[in-house]
């Protein structure tokens, strides 16, 4: 339907110039515009690149129209396409519909939510377990030539440790046997570390400081969950799926509320980190327990790391001290606190 | 709005009058609220797809609502220019991911082209977003060059650096300079010399003052929890902390210093870019950013927006933005309908959107 003829007085610029001059818009037959400077068309037959804020008309050929008023819905829904009208309508404010967009908004947000999860999850069983591994692999060939150095460990210790490793992997339904590196480094201490698809890095300070083979182990089973599970592949799709939900709710404008964001989802990925932990913990003591190696040797072995750790504080502070130490900071860790930990592994 | 000299009426024919106003903002946080929220939605329903049409529509409305002379802003890109702009840089950094994980040299070499073509891309985003703007139907344009994008945007920030911020003030300086001077409104270029002085003065009290403060506030917060921890006074704790102290002391500084260079000293180095700023013949400007109300303003704004699970994010983009057009007055001299334009040749979004992407948009 074509608007009826009107005509609206507003400010005029030709193109490629900042001259206005007073002029009005006259609607033409089958919507046609044309301007007119004294009551005479300088201009007829514009084709319209947009309108803006209802009154601002941009043409084509570089000319510009700014109407003193409104042009009104019947001229605007002739000049805007089907879904560009169904936008307008949505944009018009009224508080029944910001209730009711918001509550859209909140409930979009959760089962986005609830998909990605699911969606995570399709991902990474597809997910071609080579690509994970050449993954690792990298990571792995990267941080060789800069973090960590050759081992001081005798050859029968890392073998032994090594061939128990292969059985316990057996044991737990991996798809292939994780290498094992026994690297020294000055810079992680006593630490054991899985990379995606294998390999699984074991430092000569966690050798020496759990001296028993079967609490080397239950390190060593910890790790081999954690590649079982596909963690570090989950971690990943589930921060970028995350992270794009935030930045279409919050922007990327506002440069403050973009760095708090960027933190909220940091403290997410620790809640995470800490569940993946805690399911990799359960699923070491079944898997150790299954080899015959004692359960509790996880749990001696997790104390040892914790009194190590405690000893190297600042502060002079007992164990039960310690334990409680960052209790405060639990949703900063990537780990589950100290004293949570010894608990569940203990069996209490 | 502060308006001297001003005769009403900009819509007649005769030659505009001189004048001096601060830059008007007539948006309204109830309506931006419907199109924030509209964006919102559409992107989330279209997995991401909308979010090209969404910028336009944010865009388009805050640059309508701002006037001067009562004459709005105009934004002429479309939807469809940024959305092939997003695909096309979306696939490089795919591409530059997938091969960084299997190939560690290939990604050294992609690294390097890409910082190669990183001032060619600025120079394309930033001409393509000073193309899509319009006041009085002339159109802003971006005038860069490779070497001095290259110069200033990169190896500048960089000499601060290895000078140890002796020449960060000085490097800011030709950094805003070169952003102003590169601008033109149609074909009549912006110019700007803010004396280097003033930059060092603002580098002094936006981010050296600020962070010693907080560096000296974290140190004393550390020694009061350590004498509590070991249960002496403070005074006795000095060597409990076994040189723990510098090492909090160093990160309160560096924290407090990163913190305040980003959002105090670049807003100090805006009022005096932004005071120097001409357009010869026409106009020169002013900005009289508060510090502490800028700060009020950003604080409050972030913890409205967490409280409010981000629905009072577009009150708080429209407080902030019209606190910062209320902050901007501009004078003009000559007669601002006597600009004129260059040709118009269509742009692509393509260096913009890559620019934006990775986080490599310029702007003040």
């Amino acid at each position: 339907m074509s608007p009826s003829r009107v005509e609206i007085p507003g400010q005029y610029f030709e193109a490629l110039s900042a001259r206005s001059q007073r002029a009005s818009l006259k609607t033409e037959e089958g919507g046609l515009l044309t301007i007119l400077v004294e009551g005479e068309s300088v201009a007829r037959k514009l084709k319209l690149e947009s309108i803006q804020d209802g009154r601002i008309l941009f043409f084509e050929c570089g000319r510009q129209f700014i109407a003193d008023r409104d042009l009104g819905p019947e001229i605007l829904a002739h000049h805007t396409t089907k879904p560009g009208r169904f936008i307008l309508w949505l944009e018009q404010f009224s508080f029944k519909r910001a209730v009711v967009l918001s509550a859209l908004l909140l409930f979009s947000i959760v089962l986005y939510r609830v998909l990605l999860i699911g969606a995570s999850a399709v991902i990474v069983d597809n997910f071609p377990h080579s690509w994970e591994k050449e993954i690792g692999e990298n990571t792995y060939a990267a941080l060789s030539e800069t973090v960590f150095a050759e081992t001081e460990l005798s050859d029968s210790t890392r073998g032994r440790l090594a061939d128990r490793a292969r059985g316990l992997a057996a044991r737990m339904n991996l798809q292939e046997p994780p290498d094992i590196f026994f690297h020294s480094t000055s810079l992680i201490g006593p630490n054991a570390l899985a990379f995606p698809g294998g390999p699984v890095v074991i430092t000569d300070d966690l050798v020496e400081l759990l001296d028993e083979d079967g609490e080397i182990l239950a390190v060593i089973a910890h790790e081999f969950a954690h590649i079982r599970e596909r963690h570090s592949l989950k971690q990943i799709i589930e921060f970028i799926g995350v992270t794009a939900i935030v930045a279409v709710l919050f922007g990327a404008d506002e440069s403050l509320i973009e760095e708090a964001s960027a933190l909220l989802i940091d403290v997410w990925s620790f809640r995470n980190s800490r569940d993946f932990e805690r399911e990799a913990d359960l699923i070491a003591l079944e898997a150790i327990e299954s080899e015959g190696i004692d359960r509790l040797s996880l749990y001696s072995a997790m104390r040892k790391l914790i009194e190590y750790s405690c000893g190297q504080s600042s502060l002079p502070l007992d164990f039960e001290d310690c334990l409680e130490r960052g209790r405060n900071f639990e949703w900063l860790s990537t780990h589950p606190p100290y004293r949570e930990r010894l608990e569940y592994l203990s069996g209490n | 709005m502060s308006v001297e000299n001003s005769e009403p009426g900009p819509m007649n024919p005769a030659r505009l009058p001189t004048f001096r106003q601060s830059i008007e903002f007539t948006g309204q946080a109830r309506e931006y609220f419907g199109i924030w929220i509209t964006n919102v939605l559409l992107s989330l329903a279209t997995v991401g797809i909308y979010s090209a049409w969404a910028k336009v529509r944010r865009l388009t409305y805050f640059y309508n609502k701002t006037r001067i002379h009562d004459c709005p802003f105009g934004y002429h890109a479309t939807g469809l220019q940024i959305l092939k702009g997003r695909v096309i840089a979306v696939a490089i950094l795919v591409t530059f991911n997938v091969i960084s994980v299997f190939s560690p040299l290939a990604t050294i070499i992609f690294a390097l082209a890409f910082a190669a073509v990183t001032p060619l891309l600025m120079n394309m985003s930033m001409k393509f977003s000073a193309r899509m703007t319009s006041f009085r139907n002339i159109r802003f344009d971006w005038h860069g060059t490779y070497g001095k994008s290259f110069l200033f945007f990169m190896i500048g920030p960089l000499l601060g650096f290895v000078s140890l911020g002796l020449l960060t003030p000085l490097m800011s300086k030709y950094f805003y300079r070169y952003y102003a001077t590169g601008h033109s409104y149609g074909v009549t270029r912006f110019s700007a010399d803010p004396p280097t002085s003033n930059f060092y003065f603002a580098f002094l009290v936006g981010a050296l003052l600020p962070g010693m403060l907080l560096g000296i506030l974290t140190g004393a917060g550390y020694l009061i929890y350590l004498s509590f921890a070991v249960g002496v006074p403070v005074w006795m704790v000095w060597d409990a902390s076994h040189g723990g102290i510098l090492i909090v002391l160093a990160f309160g500084f560096l924290t407090g210093f990163l913190f305040s260079f980003a959002f105090i000293f670049n807003v100090l180095c805006r009022n005096l870019l932004v005071s120097a700023l001409t357009l010869p013949d026409a106009a020169t400007f002013s900005s009289r950013i508060n510090l502490f109300r800028f700060i009020w303003i950003s604080l409050s704004n972030l913890f409205l927006a967490i409280v409010s699970l981000g629905l009072m994010i577009p009150w708080c983009q429209i407080r902030m933005y019209r606190y910062l057009c209320d902050c901007t007055s501009l004078s003009a001299t000559g007669d601002l309908d006597e600009f004129v334009d260059s040709e118009r040749k269509k742009r692509s979004a393509f260096g913009e959107e890559i620019a934006e992407f990775e986080g490599l948009d310029v702007s003040i």
